[in-house]
């Protein structure tokens, strides 16, 4: 038995066709139409299926070969490039040139920016000398020790601190550490620790600041492995003195530690 | 294979001189010109005319979104996958266009119901006058609907599509097609019976 919801159905269908009986478009010529639709096509790029059929043989081995040659010596040459860069020493910092550059601005703009908190020795022709501030407290027993000097650059981002570069070298008290540096003209860079009294260590060196960064002291510390003995610093050293520069994108801590 | 230059008339299509729709199509997708898409064209358009027509009830730009339909189709042949007959497919560009042109442009049934159009010859004079009146009565509760149910209740009613085929064409489920005819049908049923 059908539904009376069925019959109301079928009768308003019936109505709609007969409206739709009455309500039909104009008369066209469908021919003129597709012709009016055909100019504004253009034949697909690929041609269909057929022509794909052909491209298949237009791929010769010969350019794929080539192709292939192509890669393997890209890559052989990648390998031999690899190869020739030599390792880095242990006691390389590895910095890019950005990174050093970052950091020759920061090293510049802050003398300008916190004359009294750092409080800068001077210059002595090509030597700057650092002196530590009020916050430096030397322990006994670092003037003839080695000293771990540990400088940690952060970077200011969305108001957080980053550890952009870590910079952990050895050095010993009065002696000369020879750095690799990069300064135009210059064979070696050097940098000296002076340790002259319980309340200050002068860190003094013939080259820009930031290279000491830029620093190697593999040779100098001989087989001493500069982030190995870092850590052991922490664990068993003790820290000397430490002296925070701040600038707005930067922070840089810079930290002594006996050894 | 067929020769491309053979003479197609809509009256070579309709006798299927031509082949079935899949062959046509099938024709087209082997080596995809603008003359091997015209005999799908003239198999198709009337039907795609109708629906455009009958949804937009705008006969002014009924032809031009009917040519739209069909250069898109062309366009985006790569992206039928067989999934619904190449009708249905067609229909629902044509349907997805009619409807966004009625959304884009705010029309709603312009087409005005003509004394040409309502006239039955078939009848009485007065039983025709009276058949005329009953049919301005629908024109209008049509022409008033929403166009998703007016979409609807054309490809059902009228083009006697089943809920499967109507679902894809509308891109939605069959419960929404089933939903959309209730509704359509009884929003009909009233305004009908209020205008009485």
């Amino acid at each position: 038995m059908n539904h009376p919801d069925d019959s109301m159905d079928n009768n308003m269908d019936n109505k709609i066709k007969d409206w739709a009986q009455h309500v039909k478009p104009a008369k066209r010529d469908n021919r003129e139409a597709a012709e009016n639709i055909l100019r504004h096509l253009r034949p697909h790029k690929d041609l269909g299926e057929e022509r794909k059929f052909s491209f298949t043989f237009t791929f010769h081995p010969r350019p794929v070969f080539a192709l292939a040659a192509l890669a393997v010596v890209l890559l052989a040459a990648g390998m031999f490039v690899l190869l020739r860069t030599p390792a880095p020493a242990p006691g390389d910092f590895l910095l890019g040139p950005n990174e050093l550059a970052e950091i020759r601005t920061v090293a510049g703009e802050l003398d300008r920016l916190f004359p009294e908190g750092i409080q800068w020795a001077g210059k002595r022709g090509d030597h700057i000398d650092i002196r530590a501030g009020q916050s430096f407290n030397v322990g006994g027993g670092a003037k003839t020790g080695r000293i771990l000097l540990s400088f940690h650059l952060l970077e200011k981002k969305n108001n957080r601190l980053i550890s952009a570069k870590r910079a952990d070298i050895i050095v010993w008290n009065e002696e000369p550490v020879e750095m690799n540096g990069e300064m135009p003209g210059k064979d070696k860079n050097v940098l000296w620790v002076h340790h002259t009294g319980d309340n200050h260590v002068f860190v003094s060196m013939d080259m820009a600041f930031p290279f000491l960064f830029d620093g190697n002291v593999g040779d100098r510390a001989g087989d001493l492995r500069v982030r190995d003995k870092f850590l052991l610093a922490l664990g068993t050293g003790q820290k000397i003195a430490e002296q925070r520069f701040r600038e707005k994108v930067y922070e840089v801590h810079q930290s002594a530690y006996r050894l | 294979m067929r020769n491309e230059m053979m003479t197609i008339t809509p009256d070579s299509i309709a006798a299927g001189s031509l082949g079935t729709a899949d062959e046509l199509l099938e024709n087209f997708r082997r080596r995809r010109t603008p003359r091997r898409f015209e005999p799908l064209v003239l198999s198709h358009i009337d039907q795609v005319r109708r629906i455009i027509f009958r949804i937009t009830l705008c006969p002014d730009d009924t032809e031009d979104l009917v040519q739209e339909t069909f250069i898109r189709a062309y366009e985006k042949i790569d992206q039928f996958r067989g999934e619904s007959s190449f009708s249905t497919w067609l229909c629902r560009i044509g349907v997805n266009l009619a409807l966004s042109f009625l959304k884009k442009t705010g029309k709603r049934g312009t087409l005005p119901l003509t004394r040409e159009i309502a006239d039955r010859g078939d009848a009485s004079p007065g039983h025709k006058e009276e058949s005329g009146r009953e049919l301005e009565r629908i024109h209008a509760a049509i022409a008033q609907l929403p166009e998703k149910y007016r979409a609807a209740l054309v490809l059902s009613a009228v083009e006697e599509m089943d809920t499967e085929e109507i679902a894809n064409v509308l891109n939605c489920a069959n419960a929404t097609v089933y939903w959309r005819l209730h509704r359509a049908r009884k929003i009909l049923a009233q305004r009908l019976e209020v205008q009485r």
